[in-house]
């Protein structure tokens, strides 16, 4: 539970604090799409294996590449707090869905 | 004399009774779902004004450990915090101190992998005479 909390944190952190400072053409954004579900489809092939060995490696390399990406497209933590008005409409919204 | 003066504030009213609502509910072992005492409960409760009762109710909900509803069947709710307000938290704590990609993906880089190795569902073991050579 823990180790999945501090994920979530971390991720979370990428979506909400990371901003980029040069706007990615669409071509990147379909190469960063094209590569990250190459990555989760190699991901999902070890992990049904069975193979814990490799899925750790191909984590490893999958989060470098995307390190990789967001730094060539200037990647910098915007500095913000987050409202309780943004935290309502997040959470309204996730229910609509339900 | 050496004047040795401490910095000791004593707390203030509002936040001892959110202290002993805490203590209350660990004490039961209450959970999600269940209710508090209502407000004029609370008052006798602890002794407290209207006010303070109030003020105590509102920090839990602030620290997202309770739900307010009005109405007459209203009071409130203990809940299990929401991430979201774990994370508004730990976005305050974060405001002010310096933080870059690097660091955040230096924590992923270790951190991520030992996640998606503990999801690999484990391989069925077999038992026959080819698997065992």
């Amino acid at each position: 539970m823990l180790l999945r909390f501090m994920c979530q944190v971390i991720n979370y952190l990428l979506r909400h604090s990371v901003a980029m400072n040069n706007r990615p053409g669409p071509l990147a954004y379909q190469k960063l799409g094209e590569t990250n579900v190459a990555a989760h489809q190699r991901l999902l092939a070890a992990a049904r294996r069975g193979d814990v060995e490799r899925v750790r490696k191909l984590m490893v390399a999958h989060i470098d590449e995307a390190e990789r990406h967001v730094r060539k497209l200037g990647a910098g933590v915007r500095r913000r707090f987050i409202l309780d008005s943004d935290l309502q409409a997040r959470i309204t919204s996730r229910e609509k869905k339900r | 004399m050496m004047d040795i003066r401490f910095n000791v504030r004593a707390p203030k009213r509002g936040d001892l009774v959110v202290e002993e609502i805490k203590r209350w509910i660990a004490e039961r072992l209450l959970g999600p779902g269940d209710k508090l005492p209502r407000e004029d409960e609370l008052q006798t409760l602890f002794g407290v004004s209207k006010g303070t009762a109030r003020e105590a109710l509102k920090s839990l909900e602030v620290q997202g450990l309770v739900t307010v509803s009005t109405g007459p069947a209203g009071g409130a709710t203990i809940g299990e915090v929401p991430l979201e307000r774990a994370f508004q938290l730990l976005q305050n704590y974060l405001f002010f101190r310096e933080l870059d990609v690097a660091q955040i993906y230096a924590v992923r880089r270790l951190l991520e992998p030992e996640l998606a190795a503990g999801a690999v569902p484990p391989t069925p073991t077999c038992c026959c005479a080819s698997c065992a050579r």
